[in-house]
C-alpha cells in the first residue's frame, strides 16, 4: 500500500486517473440528488431536444433525460463493471495461487484449465458465456467475470512461480512457513504491485466490455439506464440527435481513462513492467 | 539434439490437443445445459406454435432426451468429421455458413493488420527514439487516449463525422477500398496504440545493452545502429503481439462487424448468440478459438525462432510474455 501513496505523490497521471475515478464514482452513487429527473419517466412531448437549461444534456426519443440517465448509468456500469473486476480478481489470484504453489497435479491441473480457458479471445468468451445465460446485467457481469479470471490466473502463476524461486522465500520455506502465511508474508508482498496495476488495466477493459455487451444487447435490458445500451438506443439518431451518443459515449470514455491513468502512474511509481490488457 | 526437438513439438501437439478438448467442452456445455428448450426455439424459428407433441417429436429426432455425456460424445464425434450440425434458422448446414464469412472477416483482418504494424511500429520508434522530450510523451499521449476509447464509440464518431455529416465514406457493409476505412481505424487504432509501447518498451531495454553502446562508439550513426543493432533484437516480443492480435483479428471483429454491418464471422457470432442458434454459435466459437489458439502457438514458435535463447530455458522470466 506504501507503494499507492507514493504513487499519488510522485505521478500527475495517478492523481489524475484517481481524481477522475473518484468524481465518477461519486456522480453514481449522488445520482439521485444531482440528477434533475426521472431517468426512466417518459414524455412524449419532450422528444429530442436539444441540450438545454432544463434538459443539460438534451433528452432522448422517448423524453427522457440524458443527463439523469447517464449518472444513474454510472452505478449500472460503474458497479457492475467493480463487481466483475473483483470477482475476476478473486477468482484468478487463488488459482494462480493454486498453480504456483500447489502440489505437482495440483499445478498441472491448474495449468491446463488457464491455456484451455485463454484458448479464448476475452471477449468473445465473455459474449458467449452471457449470451448463454440469457441477457440480463446479472449474466453480463458473470460472464465478463469468467472471461476473465483465466487472464489473472495466468498472470498471478508467473509472477508466483518467480517470487517462490527467490532465495528468502527458499529460506523460509526451509524453515517450515507454509500455506496461508507463505502467502500473505513472503509472495503477496512482491507480487501485490504488479497485480494492482494489472487490476487497474483490466478494470478499464472490462468496463470497455461491458458497454460493448451493452451495446450489442446483452446487458442491463431497457429501461434500465446503461452507457452501452445508451449508446445502441442513439444509433438511429445519429444526425438528429448526436447528443444521445455523445454523452454516455464520454461518460465509458472517461471512465476508462481514469482506469488506464491510474494504471499508467502505479506502474511508473512501483517500476512494474508492462502488463497486457488482454 | 534433433531428438529433443522433435520431442519438444510432440509434447506441443499433445497439450495442443488437450486444449482443443477443453475448447470444445466449454462449446458444447455453454448451451447444451442453458436455459430454454432447443425444440421450443427451432419451432418458433420456423414460425410454428410449439405445441406439446411437435416439442416432444423434436427433441427426440435431435436426441435431446439422451444424457449429456452422449450428446457430447455423439456432438464431438460429427464435429471431428467436419459435421457442424445445421443452422436452426436457416437450415443450412453451418460449416457453409462460416465459410461464407470468412471472405469478409479476412480482408478487414489482414487491412486491419496492416495498419496495427505500420502504426505500432512508428510509434514505438518514435517513442522509443526521443525517450522523455516531446514527441515520446506525445505518443504515450495518443496512446493512452485510443486505448481509452471505446470502438463502439469511435465507430459511431466516425460514421457521424465521415459518412452522415460530411457524406466522405460509404455508411455500412463490405465493398470497395473505401468501405475499409472506417472499420480498419476503429478496430486498429487501440491495438496499435498498445503494441507501440510494448515495442517502445523492448526498444530501451535493447538500447541499454552494451553492443549498443559500443555500436555507438565505433562511430555508426543513429539511424544505422537503430536499424542493425537495435530493431532485430527488439522484435521478438513485438512479434508475439501482432501474433496474437493477428488471431483476435482473424477471429472476428465481433463489436466493429456489427457496428458497420460487415458480413463476416464476428456478425455471425453475435446474430447467432441473439437468435440462440446454437449449433451456429458452437460452430462460429469453435472456429475462432481455434483460429487464435494456432495464432498464438505460431506467436510463440516464430518468437522463439528469433529468440533462440528462449529455447533453451523454458524458464517464465524474461520472455515477453510474463503476463
Amino acid at each position: 500500500m506504501a507503494g499507492v501513496t507514493k504513487a499519488f505523490r510522485q505521478s500527475a497521471m495517478a492523481r489524475t486517473g484517481g481524481l477522475l475515478l473518484a468524481l465518477l464514482l461519486a456522480a453514481g452513487l449522488a445520482a439521485p440528488w444531482l440528477a434533475p429527473h426521472d431517468p426512466l419517466r417518459t414524455d412524449l412531448s419532450q422528444r429530442l431536444h436539444p441540450p438545454s437549461l432544463d434538459f443539460p444534456l438534451g433528452s432522448d426519443q422517448l423524453g427522457r433525460c440524458v443527463l439523469s440517465r447517464v449518472l444513474f448509468g454510472a452505478r449500472v456500469s460503474l458497479f457492475a463493471s467493480l463487481a466483475a473486476s473483483l470477482l475476476a480478481l478473486g477468482a484468478g489470484l487463488l488459482a494462480g495461487l493454486a498453480a504456483g504453489l500447489g502440489r505437482p497435479w495440483l499445478q498441472a491441473l491448474f495449468k491446463a484449465a488457464l491455456d484451455i480457458a485463454l484458448a479464448f479471445p476475452g471477449f468473445l468468451l465473455a459474449l458467449v458465456l452471457a449470451g448463454a445465460l440469457g441477457p440480463s446485467l446479472t449474466s453480463l457481469v458473470i460472464g465478463i467475470a469468467g472471461a476473465s479470471w483465466p487472464w489473472w490466473g495466468r498472470l498471478a502463476r508467473g509472477l508466483t512461480l518467480g517470487a517462490k524461486e527467490k532465495e528468502f522465500v527458499l529460506g523460509g520455506r526451509v524453515s517450515g512457513v507454509r500455506g496461508l502465511r507463505l502467502i500473505r508474508r513472503y509472495i503477496m508482498p512482491q507480487i501485490a504491485p504488479p497485480i494492482l496495476v494489472a487490476a487497474s488495466l483490466k478494470t478499464a477493459w472490462i468496463i470497455l466490455a461491458m458497454a460493448g455487451l451493452g451495446y450489442l444487447g446483452l446487458g442491463a435490458q431497457p429501461p434500465t439506464p446503461e452507457w452501452g445500451a445508451m449508446l445502441q438506443e442513439s444509433r438511429m439518431y445519429l444526425v438528429r440527435a448526436p447528443w444521445l451518443m455523445l454523452a454516455p459515449g464520454a461518460a465509458v470514455t472517461l471512465s476508462v481513462l481514469g482506469f488506464n491513468l491510474l494504471a499508467e502512474g502505479l506502474r511508473d511509481a512501483m517500476q512494474v513492467k508492462r502488463a497486457r490488457s488482454w | 539434439m534433433r531428438l529433443g526437438g522433435a520431442v519438444s513439438i510432440l509434447k506441443r501437439l499433445a497439450y495442443l490437443a488437450v486444449v482443443l478438448w477443453g475448447v470444445s467442452l466449454i462449446a458444447f456445455g455453454l448451451f447444451a445445459l442453458a436455459p430454454g428448450d432447443p425444440a421450443e426455439i427451432i419451432l418458433r424459428d420456423r414460425q410454428e406454435a410449439p405445441s406439446r407433441e411437435s416439442v416432444a417429436e423434436l427433441r427426440r429426432e435431435l436426441g435431446l432426451d439422451d444424457a449429456v455425456p452422449l450428446r457430447y460424445a455423439r456432438w464431438l464425434g460429427k464435429t471431428l468429421k467436419g459435421d457442424l450440425g445445421r443452422s436452426w434458422q436457416t437450415g443450412e448446414p453451418v460449416a457453409g455458413e462460416l465459410l461464407a464469412r470468412l471472405g469478409a472477416t479476412l480482408e478487414l483482418a489482414l487491412a486491419a493488420f496492416g495498419f496495427v504494424v505500420i502504426c505500432s511500429t512508428a510509434l514505438g520508434v518514435v517513442g522509443a527514439v526521443y525517450q522523455g522530450r516531446a514527441p515520446d510523451r506525445l505518443a504515450r499521449a495518443w496512446s493512452i487516449l485510443s486505448l481509452s476509447l471505446p470502438n463502439f464509440w469511435l465507430g459511431l464518431l466516425l460514421i457521424m463525422l465521415l459518412a452522415l455529416h460530411w457524406g466522405l465514406l460509404p455508411l455500412m457493409g463490405r465493398g470497395g477500398l473505401n468501405h475499409l476505412i472506417m472499420p480498419v481505424l476503429t478496430l486498429g487504432l487501440s491495438i496499435a496504440a498498445m503494441q507501440g509501447r510494448v515495442l517502445r518498451a523492448s526498444l530501451l531495454e535493447v538500447l541499454g545493452q552494451d553492443y549498443v553502446r559500443f555500436a555507438h562508439a565505433k562511430g555508426l550513426s543513429r539511424w544505422a545502429v537503430l536499424k542493425r543493432h537495435v530493431l532485430k533484437n527488439a522484435l521478438p516480443p513485438v512479434v508475439t503481439m501482432w501474433g496474437i492480435s493477428l488471431g483476435h483479428l482473424l477471429g472476428g471483429a465481433v463489436i466493429v462487424e456489427s457496428i458497420f454491418s460487415w458480413p463476416g464471422l464476428g456478425k455471425l457470432a453475435v446474430d447467432a448468440i441473439l437468435a440462440r442458434d446454437i449449433p451456429l454459435v458452437q460452430g462460429a466459437v469453435l472456429f475462432m478459438a481455434l483460429v487464435f489458439v494456432l495464432a498464438t502457438q505460431l506467436a510463440d514458435l516464430a518468437h522463439q525462432w528469433l529468440d533462440p535463447r528462449l529455447a533453451r530455458g523454458q524458464g517464465n522470466q524474461g520472455n515477453g510474455r510474463r503476463d
